[in-house]
């Protein structure tokens, strides 16, 4: 239905047609870009429950700062920046919840790694990417909000340092650490549970 | 020699290494080896699929987020462009309006009376006042409604604050000088918030604009100017 719009051809055709009010130029673009949204938080979370609600709330913020929306960026680009940052905050809240239970119960806190099966299914047997999936979420939740949404943003998005820092407000610099850092904590986690040399003490 | 570093080989992986890193790791085995080693993990990575979101879920979303959609959407458009089209005649029409009261109401009332009668300047200053209410509520609710998120951006919200200011004095003064006292104490509290909304800094961390939340909120102003332009316009169009 929505092909019979020419402002439906294009983001930026939407874009205009929203910001002169009409709420199904809006719908158009939720629905051309819901799916690409859900991945990139999902991947950031690794958790169904709030990945629908990040996506949820990345659209409606997006639609409030519509005229804030320069262009410069595709949409795309720009709604993933917005996405990263809800993703971002709500991490930051519950890993910061998480702390302050952990500081209290500090003697009996174990390492998640630690309750993760060591026994992993011989590598003849799994396909590296299966066993890697099952073991991710979990490897995941080692890294800081930042890390992981640098990480996902240049591993899945393939988004670069530039453009990382300048989603998520920071320098470039400290936008490349955190890429390495994520990189290390998860090769220091996943690998010696696949059987793989790290290759990295040199 | 030295070798690469865990980091460099992930620069190097992800194309974004300098040239020094891409000719040691071209001449160097053992390093081009670590570097098909992480390549073969983040490759794995990468392979992970996301399972698509739930149908149903995606089937609720649009009808779920439609009506806010809808409500931004659309005081945004209605506002804005009254806005702009509004601004620079409804300031000449306030000009005309405390000028005329100032300084030619004895004069050219005699000579005009109907040019400038108290009605007819009543209503202009009425509609005007309703206007400008309607206007200031416009920025007020968008900043009061500002999602929640690290720095926001309030160059727009700012622009608009110090037009607004202006006006607002204007129209204070004469709302003081024919005795309202009322509108002018409603006109004295937005100024004070018009002007810390445009002396703000253009990017606020949260803080702050849960401080220019708190006092758009406090005593009710908001919900003044709202209620007050809306009436003072109903009445100017009334005259
Ligand atoms: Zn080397």
């Amino acid at each position: 239905m929505e092909a019979t719009h020419g402002w439906a051809t294009t983001d930026e055709g939407a874009v205009a047609e929203a910001r002169t009010g009409n709420p199904e130029a809006f719908r158009v673009l939720v629905e051309r870009h819901s799916r690409s949204v859900y991945r990139l938080v999902y991947r950031m979370t690794q958790n169904e429950h709030d990945a629908e609600d990040l996506v949820q709330e990345t659209f409606l913020k997006a639609c409030r700062q519509l005229h804030r929306f320069d262009g410069r960026a595709s949409f795309g680009t720009w709604l993933y920046r917005i996405a990263a940052n809800c993703a971002t905050d709500l991490l930051r809240a519950r890993q910061s919840r998480a702390q302050k239970q952990v500081a209290f119960h500090a003697e009996t806190e174990e390492n998640p790694m630690e309750q993760m099966p060591s026994h992993a299914p011989s590598p003849e047997r799994l396909s590296l990417s299966s066993e890697i999936g099952r073991l991710l979420g979990p490897a995941m939740s080692q890294l800081s909000a930042q890390e992981r949404a640098a990480f996902v943003l240049r591993h899945y998005e393939g988004c670069s340092i530039e453009e990382i820092g300048q989603a998520l407000k920071v320098r470039p610099n400290a936008a490349k650490h955190s890429i390495f850092r994520a990189v290390q904590k998860l090769r220091r986690a996943l690998e010696p549970k696949l059987g793989v040399t790290a290759g990295s003490s040199l | 020699m030295t070798h690469l570093t865990e980091d460099q080989l992930t620069l190097l992986y992800y194309g974004e290494a300098g040239d020094v890193e891409a000719s040691h790791a071209a001449a160097c085995e053992p390093c081009r080896a670590r570097l098909a080693s992480l390549a073969q993990f983040m490759d794995a990575v990468r392979s992970v699929p996301v399972s698509d979101p739930r149908a149903e879920w995606q089937q609720r979303l649009w009808p779920a987020i439609a009506p806010q959609v809808a409500e931004a959407l659309g005081r945004r458009r209605s506002g804005w462009s009254r806005l702009w089209l509004l601004g620079p005649g409804l300031a000449a029409a306030l000009a005309v309006v405390f000028f005329s009261g100032m300084y030619l109401q004895n004069r050219i009332d005699r000579s005009h009376p109907e040019a400038f009668s108290p009605k007819s300047r009543e209503r202009v200053l009425l509609i005007t006042m309703g206007d400008h209410l309607d206007r200031s509520q416009i920025v007020l609710a968008e900043l009061a409604n500002a999602p929640e998120s690290g720095k926001t951006d309030i160059s727009s919200e700012q622009q608009l604050a110090s037009r607004l200011i202006g006006e607002n004095r204007l129209l204070r003064q004469t709302a003081q000088y024919s005795g309202d006292a009322s509108d002018a104490a409603l006109l004295d509290q937005l100024e004070r918030v018009l002007l810390d909304i445009a002396h703000s800094p253009t990017q606020v961390s949260s803080g702050e604009l849960k401080d220019l939340q708190d006092r758009i909120e406090s005593q009710g102003l908001l919900f003044k100017v709202r209620i007050v332009g809306a009436a003072d316009r109903q009445k100017g169009l009334k005259l």
